[in-house]
């Protein structure tokens, strides 16, 4: 994932239609034909997703096997390999992955449709728009973290490197309901909070799997007085501003329509005598 | 009221039913009807455990890593005589009710059941579909494995068309698991992905078999490679499931409920 802000809109965006342009002028340009017909071929494909899955798995080891790695000054957490986020050489990889996929993608379209087709349209569509989003729009999301209290209301987040950042509305907690077990451990736990901007008030609420909506932002429950319970005076909710929300959702519907479709077996290997022959 | 002590016979009388099947199955060489009829006897007494212990607990039992088991076993065993109902392959309830059993052996001998509460981070209404999904497509892939270890020393190529069916219905269903769980995760945690060991595993194991499938289409007659390719996924599946929990710092992850 992307998240150096100097990636963010309109970087990230201009970077993408760079590839689209890439591909084009390699698709269309008779003389290098020979290196579309290779990225956008079905092995090209099946090598830049073993990188990828290569990539993650040694990234996963370093993170598993070698806890000295996560230190900031470690030559392998500087370069990106014992990281995910904002990872220098997973984004390369990703991006040869995207650019496979897209290419792949695009001759998807000169062939002749049909059922499997579609399905491998769909998956292929939704795992770009997922790889676009969660990569390269990942520099565009916002996460902040405000205490908001009873008493007064609060404008000031922070973000994850405690910086604060001012926000276009303030926060002003009214009630924290905690509905609980018989042996007393949470069942649910609710905050009631309203929201003032430009002199308007709106009274929302947010639970546990349910954040509440404000224009852009996606406010989450974080946490709570534990001991205090409903009595508490204080709960942490985290904001989250993520503007390719909507295009991650669409590929991930898009890859689910396509994984039903991958379910619904086509073509039965059942013999006129019936089973696997001589097994 | 069906307790987890009760476990034992359910199971036995369900293992029972399918060794019958399994028998019958693997001996006429025509579609057996007693053999599904037993199989769908089996799955029916074990269906009814997990209902009654539901309603004795009074939450879904998808938590712990046993309850998990619970649902492999039960889906594993569906899955087997859905495949023979369909395409009549005759070793298929062996296999699944070899590797069912194993699975209620372990949940016998190590539980691992033992909350009746589900913590708010579960209270969603994708934590139900999210777990089952993924036990439905752990059942497809297991068969799938059992399918590419015979098929090592088998060398019907019927066997290998047989495996991509499996495959394929198995990744479909685990696409729909882990993508349930990103939208899941984006309203429990305010983002999609977050790169949990469990997460990252998932992602793994799902690659793996997006690579066989393209592998198969690559090189249809690179059999061997192919197989050896499902055996290491489904090894993948098995640390993606339970064996991120013996690594090194899963205190970390964000899926441990137990």
């Amino acid at each position: 994932m992307v998240t150096s802000q100097f990636f963010a809109f309109p970087v990230n965006v201009i970077f993408l239609f760079s590839l689209l342009f890439i591909l084009f002028i390699v698709k269309n340009i008779p003389l290098l034909h020979p290196i579309w017909e290779k990225i956008s071929s079905s092995k090209w494909l099946f090598y830049a997703l073993s990188l990828f899955l290569g990539t993650i798995f040694m990234i996963q080891m370093m993170r598993t096997f070698c806890p000295d790695s996560f230190s900031s000054q470690n030559i392998f957490f500087k370069i990106g390999l014992s990281r995910f986020v904002s990872s220098p050489f997973l984004a390369v990889i990703a991006t040869c992955l995207l650019f496979t996929l897209m290419a792949h993608h695009a001759k998807q379209w000169t062939l002749k449709f049909s059922w499997k087709q579609l399905q491998l349209r769909l998956f292929e569509l939704g795992a770009i728009l997922i790889i676009i989003s969660l990569f390269w729009g990942a520099a565009d999301q916002h996460q902040y973290t405000i205490i908001i209290n009873k008493e007064t209301a609060s404008d000031i987040a922070y973000t994850d490197t405690q910086h604060p950042v001012r926000l276009p509305f303030s926060i002003q907690l009214n009630q924290i309901h905690v509905t609980k077990y018989e042996s007393g451990n949470a069942k649910q736990v609710e905050a009631k909070f309203h929201i003032t901007q430009n002199d308007k008030i709106y009274q929302t609420q947010c639970h546990v799997n349910a954040p509440a909506h404000f224009h852009d932002y996606d406010l989450y429950l974080q946490s709570y007085d534990t001991k205090n319970g409903e009595k508490n005076h204080y709960c942490v909710l985290m904001l989250v501003k993520d503007p390719w929300k909507k295009t991650t959702t669409t590929g991930i519907i898009f890859m689910m329509i396509a994984a039903l479709m991958m379910m619904i077996p086509v073509k039965s290997n059942v013999t006129k005598e019936g089973g696997v022959p001589h097994d | 009221m069906i307790n987890w002590e009760n476990f034992i016979f359910f199971s036995v009388a369900s293992i029972i039913c399918w060794g019958i099947a399994s028998v019958l199955s693997a001996i006429t060489s025509k579609k057996s009807t007693i053999a599904i009829l037993f199989a769908l006897l089996g799955i029916s007494i074990y269906a009814t455990f997990i209902i009654g212990y539901w309603i004795f607990i009074d939450r879904p039992p998808l938590r712990t890593m046993g309850e998990t088991r619970l649902w492999f076993s039960f889906f594993l065993a569906a899955a087997g005589v859905l495949i023979y109902m369909l395409w009549h392959y005759r070793f298929i309830l062996s296999f699944t009710t070899l590797l069912s059993t194993l699975f209620i052996i372990i949940n016998i001998l190590k539980p691992e059941i033992h909350h009746k509460e589900l913590m708010p981070a579960l209270q969603s209404i994708w934590f139900i579909p999210h777990v089952v999904i993924y036990m439905i497509s752990y059942a497809f892939l297991g068969a799938s494995f059992l399918f590419a270890v015979y098929r090592l020393f088998n060398k019907n190529p019927y066997l290998s068309k047989a495996t991509d069916n499996l495959v394929s219905i198995g990744t479909g269903a685990f696409t729909l698991g882990m993508f349930m769980g990103s939208l899941w995760a984006k309203e429990a945690w305010g983002v999609f992905w977050d790169w949990d060991p469990k997460e990252t595993w998932a992602l793994m194991t799902w690659l793996f078999y997006l690579i066989y499938l393209l592998h198969r289409k690559i090189f249809p007659n690179a059999h061997t490679r192919a197989m050896v390719l499902l055996i290491v996924a489904f090894l993948f599946l098995l640390i993606c499931w339970f064996g991120v929990n013996y690594l090194p710092y899963p205190e970390k992850s964000l899926h441990l409920y137990n």
